[in-house]
């Protein structure tokens, strides 16, 4: 079930309606858990118990850590959380991965395992694995109850492709009274509504023709490739961001705050700053239980730059069991390990505030943005050769097939508004959403969308990006 | 205290229904520019549909040319009432239309300004069916008078030849082509003349119509020709070809593979071994575009077929195919110049 249906549409109306009738708290809390596993049983009803099961099992090792009073007790426990999750995950997606290289380094062959994925595994193993360190760190209070607990886990806007919420800042939601309030209601369907137009109207379209070109790389001209890199670039971001922006709607309609996951990623100066933009519940559960777990920043700059490369390589891999979200991930450990290196040179030998000049800011965002969209080349292609082949392709400027599309550079446009736009003035964004929808910009706006919607979003719109993750 | 309540009623209602109306408006112009013509057809009881007389053509999700249909509704200029050229009407599907590339650089207007010593006339029409090929025929021969025919077919047409609707045998066991009257519907009446002065309109019809489809046939094995296809592609070509001269010009479905590697799709050959066959009993001369298409990618590195954001190498004829074809129409008509 993804938002943008209809079979979406009905299940939230019928929840809503359930929730509104409904006046004990308790069985409200019920009815969302029930409805969060009838909307993952909507892709895989086998894989519910899956669900349940892992979450019951994330909640019982967190009452056992907070219950054992040894530091050993605590730590056997984590050690077991954490190898019960990674071991489900990496049956899951990297059984097949890690048999066939290991074979492969062997001289033998590989049957591959006839393994279904499960969708959203990765994101809600990592936010059992949060609770169950977020415990042993003492940094939050365990959850009373399991039911609590498995919604938390399971709680259907965040549960497929994020944003990864984190338990100090969703179970003490858990604890307020659901209600359904009209300034809820028309928030969350305004922020659920630009999520939509971002996946429908622009991603969608998109889709297409980067579809054509990835599929057959070495058919097209290296101007055709550049095309379809930035048609990319921007289709991911409209496709995830917009993802996002429609489970922090739908969560909001029920009263329950998510976390921002994205915020203009292609304005960034820095490979720095664009992980600070770019999956932001990712990047930050990366930080706080990966890279700081290894050490951070704590033990001398050679081994800070390994750290983030270690955290960005895994960091890929947790993308998907391919070699190709292997290269994406060490090649942006690698930019973010330059990019240290490079601010600590510069405060070193080149002092002043030259760095600051509108000149160098252009020269740092087009080189961030070309670094950040190349790289997206391995996390789309199907092969690791594909990716090889388009790159090689597109720098020599190969001649081929010219596939250069008005639309394609129309939608390009509209997207690098839309971040100029908040790059210039982000307060114009803070105006929405807004509280009178029968205003005359509102009605406008609506309408405007409506009819957008009507005439070009595709009629079979494409899965989201990240349910492959 | 009333007005106080009465004034805000008033103007959010004003507010609700002209807000909707100006947006209409400029999606409407919008629409008109960048999309669509309003829908130029109307409805015809022999063919379903015919396009209206001196209206504009105008798709841009592939190729973009805005086109004036003439007085016949054919995408090609007034013809002179005295004949100067010997006179050959183009018959074919959306391929022969060409609504996607200007008029002048269409394989007809290519091939005339090739050729002097023939005038072709583009009689082209979206989704045509084989079995209107001689209702067609017989409509536009005395008007335009016309002295030969081309016929330009795909492997769509000889697959698709094939249906209940058009075709029954008669009491010797013969295949015959049915004569169908279509009956106007009420959604048809409706629709048809908002559609025509409505671009927008068109457009959010199109869209309904693609929901309502019937999902697309996934891709598998290449389907057979039939004893029967082959038999009606022989009643088709024996009709056409009793009363006139006939050619064909065989349009072929090619694909594009890594390293510049051209490949003609299995369905493509099996409808031209039909084709040609069934061409060579009639001595109907038939030239396929398959060696030109070729020859263009190899030449320009671009394909005859397709536009950007389409399947490449499927669907329409871009320029380099427009170009291509009339190199091989300047062949099947060469010895007529001779």
């Amino acid at each position: 079930m993804i938002f943008t249906s209809l079979n979406f549409l009905c299940f939230f109306s019928l929840l809503l309606f359930a929730v509104r009738i409904v006046a004990s708290q308790k069985v409200k809390l019920n009815l969302l858990l029930f409805a969060s596993l009838i909307f993952y049983g909507a892709w895989n009803l086998w894989f519910v118990p899956l669900l349940v099961l892992s979450s019951t099992i994330g909640w019982f090792l967190g009452q056992k850590i907070i219950a054992s009073n040894s530091a050993g007790g605590k730590r056997f426990y984590l050690v077991l959380s954490i190898a019960l999750g990674l071991g489900v995950l990496g049956f899951f997606k990297y059984a097949n991965f890690f048999g066939a290289n290991i074979a492969a380094l062997m001289g033998m062959e590989w049957i591959i395992l006839d393994i279904i994925l499960p969708v959203g595994i990765s994101f809600f193993t990592f936010q059992n694995l949060s609770y169950t360190i977020d415990l042993y760190r003492g940094t939050i209070k365990p959850c009373d109850s399991l039911s609590k607990y498995i919604l938390f886990v399971s709680f259907f806007p965040q549960l497929v492709a994020g944003p990864i919420v984190r338990a100090s800042e969703f179970l003490p939601q858990l604890d307020r009274d659901i209600q359904l309030k009209a300034r809820n209601l028309l928030i969350g369907g305004q922020i659920f509504l630009g999520g939509a137009i971002q996946k429908v109207l622009i991603a969608d379209n998109l889709s297409g023709f980067v579809d054509h070109i990835f599929s057959n790389p070495s058919l097209y001209s290296g101007g055709t490739l550049w095309l379809a890199m930035f048609a990319y670039s921007m289709q991911i971001f409209c496709d995830f961001s917009g993802y996002t922006l429609m489970a922090i709607g739908a969560a909001r309609v029920f009263g329950f705050s998510l976390p921002e996951n994205f915020r203009m990623p292609y304005i960034s100066l820095s490979v720095t700053e664009f992980w600070r933009r770019w999956h932001i519940s990712l990047s930050t559960w990366l930080r706080d239980y990966l890279y700081i777990s290894l050490g951070g920043n704590r033990k001398g700059e050679f081994r800070t730059i390994l750290n983030l490369f270690i955290t960005m390589l895994l960091g890929g891999l947790w993308h998907g069991a391919s070699w190709n979200f292997v290269v994406w991930g060490a090649f942006h450990g690698i930019g973010l390990g330059l990019h240290k290196y490079w601010v600590m040179f510069r405060a070193s030998f080149l002092p002043g505030n030259w760095h600051l000049t509108l000149i160098w800011k252009l020269f740092s965002w087009i080189l961030t943005l070309i670094f950040c969209c190349v790289l997206w080349i391995p996390f789309r292609s199907e092969t690791f050769g594909n990716s090889v082949v388009y790159i090689a392709r597109m720098f020599s400027f190969s001649d081929g097939v010219r596939w250069i599309h008005p639309d394609i550079i129309l939608l390009l446009g509209i997207s690098v508004c839309w971040h100029v736009l908040f790059a210039l003035n982000s307060k114009i964004l803070s105006g929405f959403p807004t509280m009178n929808p029968l205003s005359s910009r509102n009605i406008s706006i609506f309408f405007s969308i409506l009819l957008l919607i009507l005439m070009f979003a595709p009629i079979n719109s494409s899965p989201f990006v990240y349910f492959q993750f | 205290m009333a007005n106080d309540l009465k004034t805000p009623i008033f103007f959010l209602v004003v507010k609700i229904l002209v807000i909707p109306l100006i947006i209409l408006l400029i999606a409407e112009a919008f629409t008109r520019i960048f999309i669509t013509s309003p829908a130029n057809t109307k409805f015809d009881s022999e063919l379903l549909w015919v396009y209206l007389p001196n209206t504009t053509l105008f798709r841009s999700h592939e190729g973009g040319a805005r086109l004036k249909l003439n007085s016949f509704g054919m995408n090609d200029d007034e013809l002179p009432s005295t004949k100067q050229r010997h006179r050959v009407l183009v018959l074919g599907d959306s391929f022969t239309l060409a609504a996607q590339v200007e008029r002048s650089r269409n394989f007809v207007s290519l091939t005339n300004d090739q050729l002097k010593c023939v005038r072709l006339i583009n009689g082209g029409r979206d989704a045509l069916q084989p079995f209107q090929l001689p209702i067609i025929r017989n409509r536009l021969k005395e008007p335009l008078q016309i002295d030969s025919i081309l016929l330009v077919l795909n492997k769509n047409d000889i697959f698709g030849i094939k249906s209940k609707l058009i075709t029954a045998r008669n009491n010797a066991g013969q295949l015959e082509w049915k004569n169908i009257t279509y009956q106007k519907s009420t959604v048809r009446e409706l629709l048809d003349p908002v559609m025509r002065h409505s671009a927008l309109a068109t457009v959010l019809t199109r869209r309904l119509n693609e929901v309502t489809m019937p999902e697309p046939r996934p891709k598998s094995a290449p389907r057979q020709i039939d004893a029967e296809q082959k038999e009606l592609v022989a009643e088709l070509l024996r009709t056409m070809s009793s009363a006139d001269d006939v050619r064909i010009l065989f349009l072929p479905f090619l694909s594009y593979e890594e390293d510049r590697r051209v490949v003609v799709v299995e369905e493509t050959k099996m409808a031209w071994n039909v084709l040609s066959e069934v061409a060579g009993r009639f001595n109907i001369p038939v030239v396929s575009a398959e060696i030109y298409f070729k020859e263009s990618y190899e030449r320009t590195g671009q394909p005859a077929a397709g536009f950007p954001n389409q399947v490449l190498g499927a669907l329409h004829l871009n320029e380099s195919g427009h170009a291509a074809a009339a190199a091989a129409l300047t062949t099947l008509y060469g010895d007529h110049c001779n």
